[in-house]
C-alpha cells in the first residue's frame, strides 16, 4: 500500500489504533457486516443497476455459467432426479431475475456442457438429456451440442 | 519469488495504474458476456470505515465477478457481484478505496480458481435454501393441520384475484385455444386432475439434511422438499383455474400502476412492440403449460400476469405493469435528510425507465430479461414519485428479482399422508429444522479469528489446489499443498484474519503482476477537481463535510468535519478539529437527548471515538453517501476514458 514508510514503520501502529477503537466500540475488526448497515448501501445502489440492458446480458451469462457448474456437480455427485435438478435450476435462475429458463437455448447448451464437465459417458449424457427433455428432440439436440463442446 | 521489503515498496508505488471503471452501463456491446473479456484474478483489500469493519474487508475479483464473504443473518455468507456493482457499492456509496493485487497466474490456474469460487457460491446458495426449506416445511404443515390458509402465502397465488371454479368469462380464450391446439382440447382439464391426484398422494417427509450437505467442498444432496412440492402443485392448479375462470389481475398486482398519475399515451411503435411481445409471450405460455418442470405453474402465473398487463397497456393506451415491488422488497424509511435526495433520485429513475423502454424496443418479440428490466425500472420510477409526493417507506429490491406473486391459497388441501400422521410428521420436521440450523451454525457461523472474510477466501483457494492434486492422483497433505501453492501462486503462508494484513501477505508471498490503489469516488472527484483548476479554494471546499460538493451528511455517519482519508500528515491537526467538534456535538446531543432519544449524542460520541486514530496519523472513518452525485460518477467515467 502506498503509505509513507516514515509514518508507518510497521503495521503495528495501525493495528494498535484499530484495536483501541474496536475495543471501545466492540465493532468487528474482521469483515463487513451486512445485516443492518451494508445492506442499505447495496439496496440503494442496486435498483438502478438491475434495470440496465448490460446488466441483463451479465445476468444471463452468469446464469448460464452457474447452470453449467450446478449441472456438473449435481451429476458428479450421482444425482439423477429430474425434479430436484429442475428445481435447482429454477432457484439459480430466479436469483438472476429469470423465471422462464427453458426459453433460452443457452440454458440447454449450458446444461450439456455441465454434463461434459461431469465426465460422464455419451450414453449416460444421452439418457439424462432424453429424460430432461421429455420428448422434445430440439432440446435433446441442444443438450448434446453443449456436451459435445466439452469433448 | 519473494521480493525484499524496500524493493516491494518502490515496485508497488511504481505499479499504480489508471483504473478503468465501466460503471453501470458499459460503452461496449450491451449483451457482451461480462463487461470485460480480460482474464484477471485480483485479491482486493477494501479500506475500513466506521462500523462496517474497522479492519477493512477482502474479496477476490475473477474477471468481471467479485466474490466475497459477508456476515448476514447470523451466518458468514458468500456474495457474488459484478465488478461494476462492487465498486459502486464500496468505492461509491461507502466511500472506501480498494487496494487491488493482480496475481500472475496461468490460464489453467485461473480456471481452477474460478471454478472453485463458483462451486462454493452455488453450494452455499443451496445450503441456505435448505435452511429456509426446513423452516417453511414446518410452517406449511402447521397451517395445513390447523386449516389456516390465511397464515400462508404461496408463490404465484397473489397475481390474480381468486378464481371461482365453474365460472368463466372468456378473458383468456385466445390462450386457452392455443393450448388446446398445441396439446389437445382436454389438456388443461386432464392436467388439473393429475395435479389434484399428485397432491393427495404426495410424499410428506422431513428434509433430512446431513453434515455432508453443509460442507464447503460439495453441492448439497438433491432435495425437493415438501413445502416446495406442495406449493408447485397448488400453483399449477391455480394457473389452470385462473385460465378457466378468466380471473383478473389482483389489486395487489396493479396497485402501483393504478396509483400513478397520468402518463403519456403509447406511441405507434410502442404499441406494435407490445403486440409482438404479447404474441411471443403467448407462445411461451403454451409451451409452459406442457413443461415437465415441476414449478411450471408459478412461471406460468407470472407470465400470464405479464400478458394481461400487456393487454391492459394496449387497452388503456398507457404503460401498465404488475407491481414488481409487491413482495420481498426492502423497506427504507425516508427521513428528512434522505428526502432532500429524492427529487434527483426520481429524475435518475425516470431516465433509467426511458432507457429500459428504448432498449426493449430494439428487440422484437418476447424477451423476458428486457421486459423485466422495464417492469422494475417503471416500478422504481413510480415508487420514487410516490415518495416525492410524501410517502415515507421506500420499497427497493437489492438484487435482480423475479416477482413471486405471494398470495393466500384460499384453502389448503390436505395430502392423505398428513391426514394419517400429522403429529409425527410435525415432530420430525421440527427436529430436521433444528438439526439443519445446528449444522449451518457449525459450518457457516462467523468466528472472528478462524472463519471470517479472509479465511474463507483462502479456504476456497485451498479447495481449488486440493482438487487439482486429486485430479492428478496425488495425495493432499501439507507438503503437497505447499508445492502446489508454490507452483501456481507463490509461497504458502498462514493468512492473517485482519484484512489489510492479509493483503500485505499476498503481496509479499505470491507472484504479483500489478498492484494498484483505486481511490474512493469522493477522493477521485476531489483529486480531479483540484487538478482541473489547481485552486486552493477547491482543495479546501472538498476537504470537509460542510462545504463538499459531493458529500451529504446522513444518519449513518458519525459526526465529523474533515475527511482524513487523504494526506496522512494532516491527520493529527484535522483529527483534533474532528475530535473537538464531535465532543461539542455530544454536549449538544446530551441536551437533545429527551427529544431525539440520544441519536445526536450517539453520533457525537462515535465521532469522537473515530477521531482518536486520526491523532495517531491513522484513518478509519470515510463518511458514506446515500446518493451519488453525478459529479462522482462523471469523475469515474472520465477515469475510464469512456464517453
Amino acid at each position: 500500500m502506498p503509505q509513507s514508510p516514515i509514518l508507518f514503520p510497521t503495521s503495528a501502529t495501525r493495528l494498535l489504533c484499530t484495536i483501541a477503537v474496536v475495543g471501545a466500540l466492540g465493532v468487528s475488526m474482521g469483515c463487513s457486516i451486512s445485516a443492518s448497515v451494508e445492506s442499505s448501501f447495496d439496496v440503494l445502489s442496486s435498483p438502478f443497476e438491475s434495470s440496465s440492458a448490460s446488466s441483463d446480458g451479465e445476468a444471463v451469462a452468469a446464469f448460464q455459467e452457474e447452470t453449467e457448474g450446478f449441472t456438473a456437480t449435481y451429476i458428479a455427485a450421482g444425482n439423477t432426479e429430474a425434479d430436484s435438478f429442475q428445481k435447482g435450476l429454477s432457484d439459480i435462475a430466479s436469483q438472476r431475475g429469470i423465471s422462464d429458463w427453458e426459453a433460452n437455448p443457452g440454458t440447454w447448451t449450458s446444461i450439456g456442457r455441465g454434463l461434459g464437465q461431469a465426465d460422464i459417458s455419451e450414453a449416460a449424457a444421452t439418457d439424462f438429456a432424453q429424460n430432461l427433455a421429455a420428448g422434445d428432440e430440439q432440446i435433446v439436440a441442444l443438450l448434446m451440442q453443449g456436451y459435445a463442446d466439452t469433448l | 519469488m519473494r521480493p525484499a521489503p524496500a524493493g516491494r515498496l518502490r515496485w508497488v508505488i511504481g505499479c499504480l495504474a489508471v483504473f478503468w471503471l465501466p460503471l453501470v452501463h458499459s460503452a461496449e456491446a450491451p449483451d457482451a458476456v461480462g463487461v470485460s473479456q480480460e482474464r484477471v484474478f485480483e485479491y482486493l483489500y477494501i479500506d475500513a470505515n466506521e462500523d462496517r469493519s474497522s479492519g477493512g474487508h477482502t474479496a477476490v475479483r475473477i474477471d468481471n465477478d467479485v466474490f466475497h464473504f459477508l456476515f448476514k443473518n447470523d451466518y458468514l455468507t458468500m456474495a457474488r457481484a459484478t465488478w461494476a456493482e462492487f465498486q459502486l457499492s464500496y468505492r461509491g456509496y461507502q466511500n472506501r478505496s480498494i487496494y487491488s493485487t493482480r496475481l500472475e497466474i496461468s490460464d489453467a490456474t485461473h480456471d481452477l480458481l474460478r471454478a472453485s469460487f463458483l462451486q462454493r457460491f452455488l453450494a452455499q446458495s443451496r445450503q441456505l435454501k435448505i435452511l429456509q426449506d426446513t423452516r417453511h416445511d414446518v410452517a406449511l404443515l402447521q397451517a395445513i393441520e390447523q386449516a389456516a390458509p390465511s397464515k400462508m402465502e404461496l408463490p404465484g397465488l397473489g397475481f390474480f384475484a381468486a378464481p371461482t371454479r365453474g365460472v368463466t368469462n372468456g378473458r383468456y380464450r385466445e390462450i386457452q385455444e392455443a393450448i388446446a391446439t398445441a396439446h389437445g382440447k382436454d389438456h388443461l382439464q386432464n392436467l388439473r386432475r393429475e395435479l389434484q391426484h399428485q397432491l393427495s398422494s404426495m410424499p410428506v417427509e422431513a428434509l433430512a439434511a446431513s453434515r455432508r450437505d453443509f460442507t464447503k467442498a460439495t453441492l448439497p444432496g438433491a432435495h425437493y422438499p415438501f413445502n416446495q412440492r406442495y406449493a408447485d402443485l397448488v400453483a399449477g392448479m391455480r394457473a389452470i383455474d385462473v385460465i378457466a375462470a378468466g380471473a383478473a389481475l389482483s389489486e395487489k398486482s396493479l396497485a402501483l400502476s393504478l396509483a400513478a398519475d397520468s402518463q403519456a399515451p403509447l406511441s405507434t411503435d410502442q404499441r406494435r412492440a407490445l403486440q409482438s411481445a404479447g404474441a411471443g409471450l403467448r407462445q411461451r405460455l403454451v409451451a409452459l403449460s406442457a413443461s415437465p418442470r415441476p414449478d411450471w405453474g408459478v412461471a406460468f402465473l407470472l407470465g400470464l400476469a405479464r400478458l394481461e398487463a400487456i393487454r391492459l397497456s394496449l387497452e388503456s393506451d398507457r404503460w401498465v405493469f404488475i407491481d414488481a415491488l409487491a413482495d420481498d422488497a426492502s423497506i427504507v424509511e425516508v427521513g428528512d435528510r434522505m428526502r432532500r435526495f429524492i427529487p434527483r433520485l426520481r429524475s435518475d429513475a425516470e431516465a433509467l425507465w426511458a432507457e429500459a423502454r428504448s432498449s426493449w424496443m430494439q428487440q422484437d418479440g418476447w424477451h423476458e430479461g428486457r421486459y423485466a428490466a422495464m417492469e422494475i425500472a417503471h416500478a422504481n420510477w413510480l415508487e420514487l414519485s410516490r415518495i416525492e409526493s410524501g410517502g415515507a417507506q421506500w420499497r427497493i429490491h437489492a438484487t435482480r428479482y423475479v416477482p413471486r406473486g405471494l398470495g393466500p391459497p384460499g384453502q389448503l388441501p390436505k395430502p392423505d399422508r398428513i391426514a394419517e400422521d400429522a403429529p409425527l410428521l410435525l415432530a420430525t420436521m421440527q427436529q430436521s429444522q433444528q438439526e439443519a440450523a445446528a449444522l449451518a451454525s457449525e459450518q457457516m457461523g462467523y468466528k472472528l479469528l478462524t472463519r471470517n472474510c479472509v479465511s474463507e477466501l483462502f479456504t476456497t483457494i485451498d479447495l481449488a489446489l486440493a482438487r487439482s492434486l486429486i485430479a492428478r492422483g496425488e495425495p493432499v497433505n501439507r507438503e503437497t499443498l505447499q508445492q502446489e501453492t508454490r507452483r501456481r501462486l507463490g509461497y504458502m503462508f498462514t493468512p492473517n484474519p485482519i484484512p489489510y494484513v492479509s493483503s500485505d501477505q499476498v503481496r509479499d508471498h505470491w507472484r504479483v503482476a500489478e498492484a494498484r490503489e483505486l481511490l474512493s469516488l469522493r477522493r477521485l472527484y476531489a483529486r480531479s477537481a483540484y487538478e482541473a483548476d489547481s485552486e486552493l479554494a477547491t482543495l479546501l471546499r472538498e476537504s470537509n463535510t460542510l462545504t463538499s460538493s459531493v458529500y451529504q451528511r446522513n444518519d449513518k455517519d458519525s459526526f465529523f468535519i474533515f475527511f482524513t482519508d487523504g494526506n496522512a500528515m494532516l491527520r493529527p491537526p484535522l483529527g483534533l478539529v474532528n475530535l473537538t467538534a464531535a465532543l461539542g456535538a455530544s454536549l449538544v446531543g446530551a441536551v437533545q437527548f429527551p427529544f431525539d432519544g440520544g441519536k445526536a449524542l450517539k453520533s457525537g460520541l462515535r465521532g469522537a471515538l473515530f477521531s482518536l486514530p486520526e491523532l495517531g496519523f491513522q484513518n478509519i472513518r470515510k463518511g458514506s453517501s446515500t446518493w451519488l452525485a453525478p459529479e462522482l460518477l462523471n469523475a469515474a467515467v472520465a477515469e475510464t476514458g469512456a464517453p
